[in-house]
């Protein structure tokens, strides 16, 4: 099941990095009598798993849980950790338990007579990164299908087993688990940094179109794939930011950028005052040919529990998310007095913030490299900023520094997240980098310094000077 | 006065009391909470005896199975044995039994056996009869007398009978003035003590 | 593209405003301190060493013995396909479970009547096994055979728990029936760490800050406490014969032994350090009471140690003998943890697995004052020689007295430790400072504020935990500086020294750095007191 193909090191040494053994879902309820264990089993990756081992690797999940819980009642196993893999449970609703698997890193190296040896690197992988993917598995899959259990009581067993493979199928493609980190601990949310002025301009944005288009429930705005304003919950937002982010438009890379007007979606080419287009829904609203169908999201699942049509829509470097109750009927004419509303506007809303935001790139001078990198978080308000990732694609998160040291950074977060304290962590690794780590009050800051030959007390210095000028302007909501 | 050394070893189940019965004789003292015995102890008391002296020197053995192979290694050297069981205990009866059979195959041809019959102030819980044990005493002509390290009853009088009942130095091969040395078994060639 | 970031062997800087560097991962390098490269730094022996390099220590969790086993796996021995049988109906495991659930209930009734006639003095194993105060034990130890038959528990009965083992008996085949290891559960607040000895399976349910390989190495612990009272040939052979051998017939009496280990590894950092702590003595004093541990030698001696409350006052080997500290910190464990050895002289048995595994030695035991803690060792190999040693203890015991040198160390009993204000350091509350060389370490007195018992087990778990991170397998660290709310810490490893500090939390950054200069200099000027410099052979 090795998706990816090995790398070569020395010529007698391979490394396999990190990859999805098995991925599966269970309900204990659904088969609890001997002879009928299969039908607990409502979705396994890969199907072409051989029945009986199926039902072996269900039971040994159930078995592990049920024996933890004979040491804690309420708080059973979350991960099994073996020389070959490990296995990360994780039960979002009572009873439905998801399983990921995922083998340790592989060195493979081939001895002088011709044999070869293999190498599992058994603490490698972070329980408390792969412990958060499993958990944004399920939150992306409640986004576009609802729980669980809903599921269930709408089309029974069958309806959600439908579900969960047509989800599953495309979405575990996109896992990428050799590229996680810390900032999939955190799932936070970037926040665009601008000054009050626009701020203002895009809250008054923001009323005017929800005034105009009444049917709108909530509406979100983003720009430069960082947001900006949001009307959801925290929770809703902080995963539909995540879709947005690293599925959604990474798909439609800014032809814009390169001078070129979108095609199609939006109609109006050649129009300089509107860049507007669709990101979901029909590929043209204009053409009656095609039905006016925009993908469903769920929200506020414990409470109110609202489906929604999620529209997005985008203008040059600006993206604006519509919401509409999903027992409204979506027509032509809706999206058509939308993208002539929204369109024009949105244009001129986005090249304002695009040129404010040059101007005070140009007023803070020339950008020196600094001889530091950071990530910072905030508990509250899920605000996260980061220098170490360069770019974020559909595919993965590139970071700029070595795997072992965001590992560190790994380490450092799970000392942190012991104790709700106000604590400080600084180590130097064998490179000789120094990294700090920084917790207060809900806030998390992580620095990598390259200062080999600095002591501690200049690391301290240097990060100081960081605080003072970095994140005065940058936490505009602090 | 004349000293003899009287050579000891103490034998029987883990728990009986046989350290006790030890520090009650040589110390004079009781500890109820009493450690097991981590391979065998060794300590020495003097008493007179009509005009002698009379140095015990005692191997207290531990009673746990996974020293029972030592055994042979004390008692191979002893002048006498203390058979130890618990009155309590009608199991420690059954293994003294084992321990007299083994006495009589491996042990020295002279060896004086002694049997006492430990915790006696616990008559309430009792479960070996005295009498049963007086019988079987008899049959195999070992001394009997029932103990309580505890109270300090018949504690320094089976030590006293046990003098009397080993012959004198010059019949008993066993105890030259040198000190013993204990003997090499000749089927144990291997360090390895089990 | 990605897989050239991840390479390790590429620097791992792509833009380049952070410059490469090496990896370093295997090179401890050069200490910072001029001139305190391994074997000068304060602590390091001047000619050779006593114990076994202690780096042969670090290998101890894992390694060897592990890659022998699972070869043997591989060859489908008998031991496996014996596991295979056991795991075959697994896949009805969980429904098993609910039957578990319920034995144990109609168990416990039949429990309460056995544990009546218990011996009073073990009731800390007669505990409810399905109360919460036994769920919330810090550490649960569980060891049993690998046929599931249970041999140690060290909470609740052996009886209460054959189900809980049974089910970790069944894990381990099930997932060694798939040719993989099972090593850890982790959950919220605790984790559940396995390790396969064959023919023992060793599980302990830990809910400290330990990391997985500090909590292995405590089960190894226990491991070769066993092997120390049976020899691994005999437990193999024991198995070998009857695999559903009840091994607590031979282990009775043993129970407080490991219980006794067990406790002291939550509260002395020696198991964490891999390292020996001294008695603090004067050079010349030390050097008269190894003198006379060496001038009463016989041919079949191989060890005389000299302890007093688990520290080493002086030790004297055979040439070309070395010990482990591993096997020295059991000899530790077995005197701390029966009062037996107190009164007359002990000759018994023992076998130090790292020197070998396979056969005992005979070692005589005995306190040289019955008032003292100092506790005098003999080791022999020579089964019938406890009148020779015996004599050697007592030719000891001459020497020591003839020049008042005994009253001079009994007195120095007195103060068995120091002060940490000896040292002059104003936010400094405790430190442990190693010498890798030796494998000796040299710490203070454990004072305010850490003076209940649970203080001072929380300040042994805030260095396990520095110790882990410094020490971490993949990612191992030089330096940590922590600052907390309750206290402040320094961790700082090269290749001569190990140091931890523990500062007040109103130190400063400065402050700590100008204590680790004060301290080096500090225990430079104290070694002769504090180490053991000049060991001797016979």
């Amino acid at each position: 099941m090795l998706m990816i193909s090995p790398r070569m090191t020395t010529a007698q040494e391979k490394q396999f990095p990190p990859s999805l053994q098995n991925f599966f879902i269970y309900n204990p309820k659904l088969g609890p009598r001997e002879g009928e264990e299969e039908k607990k089993i409502l979705f396994y990756h890969p199907t072409e798993v051989e029945k009986n081992e199926k039902i072996r690797n269900v039971g040994l999940c159930e078995a592990i849980v049920q024996f933890t819980r004979t040491f804690c009642p309420t708080k059973p196993a979350k991960s099994l950790h073996t020389q070959k893999n490990r296995q990360f449970f994780h039960e979002p609703e009572e009873s439905f338990w998801m399983v990921m698997v995922v083998s340790n890193p592989i060195i493979e190296r081939v001895n002088k007579d011709g044999s070869t040896v293999v190498e599992y690197q058994e603490d490698e992988l972070l329980d408390t990164v792969y412990g958060a993917v499993i958990q944004q598995c399920y939150s992306m899959y409640k986004l576009f299908n609802g729980t669980f259990a809903r599921s269930m009581e709408l089309g029974g067993v069958e309806l959600l087993i439908q579900k969960l493979e047509k989800f599953f199928f495309r979405y575990l493609q996109t896992l990428h688990l050799q590229s996680r980190d810390l900032l999939d601990v955190f799932g936070g949310i970037s926040f665009f940094p601008l000054d009050k002025m626009t701020y203002l301009k895009i809250q008054s944005f923001v009323n005017r179109m929800e005034e105009n288009l009444s049917l709108v429930k909530y509406t979100a705005f983003l720009y430069n794939d960082q947001l900006i304003w949001s009307g959801l919950e925290q929770d809703d937002m902080r995963i539909l930011y995540k879709y947005l982010t690293t599925s959604l438009f990474p798909r439609h890379m800014e032809p814009e950028l390169i001078g070129r007007d979108s095609p199609g979606r939006g109609g109006m080419t050649g129009n300089l005052h509107h860049y507007g287009r669709f990101l979901t829904g029909p590929s043209n609203i204009n053409d009656p040919e095609i039905p006016i169908r925009f993908p469903r999201i769920f929200v506020n699942t414990k409470d109110k529990y609202e489906e929604l049509h999620l529209i997005v829509y985008k203008a040059m470097s600006a993206a604006v998310c519509f919401m509409i109750d999903a027992s409204v009927e979506m027509t032509r004419e809706f999206c058509q007095k939308l993208d002539s509303l929204v369109g024009p506007q949105l244009t001129l809303l986005a090249s304002d913030i695009c040129e404010q935001f040059n101007t005070n790139k140009r007023l803070s001078g020339p950008e020196k490299e600094p001889h530091f990198k950071f990530i910072y978080f905030n508990h509250m308000n899920l605000a996260e900023k980061t220098t170490i990732h360069m770019r974020k694609t559909a595919s993965m998160c590139l970071t700029s520094v070595h795997p072992d040291l965001m590992k560190i950074l790994g380490d450092i977060n799970s000392d942190f997240s012991r104790a709700d304290e106000d604590e400080e962590i600084i180590v130097k690794a064998m490179t000789d980098y120094w990294v700090v780590g920084k917790r207060s009050d809900q806030r998390e800051l992580y620095v990598i310094l390259n200062q080999k030959n600095a002591n501690l007390i200049e690391v301290n210095e240097e990060v100081k000077k960081l605080c003072a000028t970095q994140f005065n302007n940058i936490f505009f909501l602090d | 006065m004349a000293l003899r050394e009287l050579k000891v070893c103490l034998l029987g189940d883990t728990g009986v009391g046989k350290s006790s019965i030890v520090w009650r004789f040589v110390e004079d003292s009781f500890d109820p909470n009493i450690n097991p015995t981590i391979g065998a102890s060794f300590m020495t008391k003097t008493v007179q005896y009509q005009s002698e002296l009379h140095k015990f020197l005692i191997w207290d053995t531990a009673g746990q199975e996974r020293f029972r192979a030592l055994a042979p290694m004390y008692y191979r050297g002893s002048a006498a044995a203390i058979i130890v069981y618990d009155i309590t205990k009608e199991e420690a009866f059954q293994t003294l039994k084992n321990w007299v059979k083994e006495l009589r195959q491996h042990g020295p041809p002279n060896i004086v056996v002694a049997i006492a019959g430990n915790k006696c102030d616990l008559n309430d819980a009792r479960e070996v009869l005295e009498k049963d044990a007086k019988d079987y005493a008899d049959s195999i002509h070992a001394i009997f007398v029932e103990t309580s390290a505890k109270n300090a009853i018949n504690i320094n009088e089976l030590f006293a009978e046990i003098s009397r009942r080993i012959p004198t130095t010059d019949s008993n091969p066993g105890s030259s003035n040198k000190g013993f040395k204990l003997r090499k078994q000749p089927s144990e060639t291997k360090r390895n003590c089990c | 593209m990605e897989a050239d970031v991840h390479n390790k062997k590429t620097p791992w800087e792509i833009n380049g405003s952070l410059a490469p560097a090496e990896l370093q991962r295997n090179n401890r390098s050069e200490s910072p301190t001029p001139g305190l490269v391994e074997g000068t730094e304060p602590g390091a022996r001047q000619d050779s060493a006593m114990f076994v390099h202690t780096r042969s220590y670090e290998d101890l969790t894992g390694g060897e013995e592990e890659k022998r086993r699972q070869e043997s796996d591989e060859t489908d021995s008998p031991g496996q396909s014996q596991m295979e049988e056991i795991s075959k109906d697994f896949s009805e495991l969980s429904t098993q479970l609910n039957r578990v659930v319920m034995d144990e209930e109609i168990r416990d009734g039949e429990v309460e009547g056995t544990v009546s006639c218990r011996d009073s003095a073990l009731s800390d194993k007669e505990e409810d096994v399905t109360s919460e105060s036994w769920r919330q034990h810090r550490k649960h130890v569980f060891v049993f055979s690998e046929a599931g038959k249970p041999i140690y528990s060290r909470y609740g009965t052996e009886e209460a728990l054959s189900t809980t083992m049974g089910v970790m008996v069944a894990l381990v085949s099930v997932i060694e029936a798939g040719k993989n290891v099972i090593k850890s559960i982790h959950a919220e607040g605790y984790k559940v760490v396995f390790i396969r000895r064959s023919p023992l399976v060793l599980v302990a349910v830990a809910r400290t800050r330990q990391s997985e390989q500090e909590v292995a190495k405590e089960l190894l612990y226990i491991y070769y406490q066993i092997i120390s009272l049976l020899t691994l040939t005999q437990l193999n052979r024991i198995f070998e014969q009857k695999t559903n051998y009840d091994l607590r017939r031979l282990l009775s009496g043993s129970e407080r032994i490991t219980d006794n280990l067990l406790n002291l590894m939550d509260r002395d950092p020696s198991f964490l350090m891999c390292a020996v702590r001294c008695l603090p003595l004067s050079a010349s004093l030390r050097d008269l009471i190894s003198g006379a541990l060496q001038q009463a030698k016989d041919k079949s001696l191989v060890f005389s140690i000299l302890i007093a409350q688990n520290q080493l006052v002086t030790l004297v080997r055979k040439k070309d003998q070395f010990l482990h500290p591993v096997d020295l910190h059991l000899l530790f464990n077995l005197i701390s943890a029966s009062s037996s050895f107190r009164e007359g002289e002990v000759w018994t048995p023992i076998c130090l697995p790292k020197f070998n595994s396979n056969g005992f030695f005979h070692t005589h035991i005995s306190y040289l004052d019955q008032a003292s803690s100092l506790c005098l060792m003999l080791i022999s190999t020579e089964s019938e020689h406890f009148f020779t040693i015996s004599n050697c203890k007592r030719k000891v015991l001459e020497r020591l007295n003839k020049r008042n040198t005994f009253q001079t160390l009994l007195d120095g009993l007195q103060t068995p430790s120091y002060c940490v204000s000896q040292v002059g350091i104003s936010d400094l509350r405790h430190f442990i400072y190693k010498s890798r060389s030796s494998g000796l370490f040299t710490s203070p007195e454990v004072e305010h504020p850490y003076v209940t018992q649970e203080e001072q087990e929380r300040l042994l778990e805030l260095y396990q935990h520095l110790y882990s991170r410094i020490h971490n397998s993949s990612r191992p660290l030089k330096y940590i500086y922590y600052v907390g709310q309750r206290e402040n810490l320094l961790a700082w490893v090269t290749s001569g020294f190990e140091l931890y500090m523990c500062f007040s939390p109103m130190g400063t950054k400065t402050g700590a750095v100008n204590a680790i200069t004060k301290l080096m200099k500090w225990i430079r000027k104290e070694e002769e007191r504090l180490f053991i410099l000049n060991p001797l052979t016979y």
